[in-house]
């Protein structure tokens, strides 16, 4: 079940905001390895087009080695990756009625 | 110790810092060893009295293989009143002696030695901190962003990645009992 933008409620700020960006790379798997492979693909893209300098700020309850273990090893060693601070509320997602 | 550097020209690299190890003993009477280097200007913590206080630089790699005898040696002797700064991360060293602000000493990097892949030591690098009003700490637009949000409900996980240079998100759900992969119609987010 998902939910339209519509549905989430949210203010016409945020809304638009949100129409600025674009969803690119979507998929479901119920392999984790899968999922970060693909978001490998993703670093690796963006390092070999982009040479400007970048930061990752990463919000994850895994350490940057760790997700580097898991398959991301472009963002783990290429990439100066800032840990956010998890918030319990955004790991919340009524809308996928899990 | 792997540090990431932004030039003035705004490109970014790893560079390589070996950080020494240097711990401090206090000991009550005068050590004729020539690595033991005599210091003055330290204060202990909680105010302790200083007899003779030692400074003793070496790598980690000797540190960590004489730590033991060290401890044996010095820890049980009622000459020593204490060693300091064992267990001091390297990493908040490097930070506390260098900032955020450094540059390479002319002088003392060999000129055939390329600027990238060779490993600095903490004294080939020049503290500019006091430039930090002309130069500031990477100024907002040097760099771009990438944010990886990595939500967990229950056995579900969602990995989100913001690409803030073209807007874009790139999106992967792991939901172990669902199928092993299929695509989200992304009209219905």
């Amino acid at each position: 079940m998902w939910a339209t933008i519509s549905e989430l409620e949210l203010g016409e700020k945020e809304e638009e905001k949100l129409q600025e960006w674009e969803l690119v790379s979507h998929y479901q798997t119920n392999d984790m390895k899968l999922a970060l492979l693909n978001l490998e693909k993703q670093f690796s893209e963006f390092k070999a087009k982009n040479k400007q300098a970048t930061l990752v700020l990463c919000q994850s309850n895994m350490t940057t080695e760790q997700l580097g273990n898991q398959g991301l090893k472009t963002m783990a060693s290429e990439f100066p990756v800032i840990s956010v601070p998890v918030v319990a509320r955004d790991n919340e997602f009524p809308a996928f009625g899990w | 110790m792997k540090a990431w550097v932004q030039t003035e020209n705004s490109s970014m690299f790893p560079i390589k810092i070996k950080v020494p190890r240097t711990i401090y003993i206090n000991s009550k009477i005068e050590s004729t060893d020539k690595d033991f280097k005599k210091v003055q200007n330290k204060l202990l913590p909680r105010n302790r009295k200083i007899f003779n206080l030692y400074e003793w630089e070496t790598s980690e790699e000797v540190f960590q293989e004489k730590f033991h005898s060290i401890q044996y040696n010095h820890l049980l002797s009622s000459n020593i009143e204490g060693i300091y700064e064992t267990k001091m991360p390297l990493r908040f060293r490097a930070i506390n002696e260098l900032g955020c602000l450094i540059k390479p000493k002319k002088n003392k990097i060999p000129r055939h030695e390329q600027a990238l892949g060779r490993v600095y030591s903490i004294d080939e690098l020049e503290v500019i901190g006091y430039r930090m009003k002309d130069v500031p700490y990477l100024p907002s637009g040097s760099y771009e962003k990438l944010f990886l949000l990595h939500s967990t409900c229950n056995k579900q996980q969602v990995f989100s990645l913001f690409n803030f240079v073209t807007k874009q998100i790139s999106l992967a759900i792991v939901n172990p009992a669902g199928p092993k992969k299929s695509e989200i119609n992304a009209n219905e987010l």
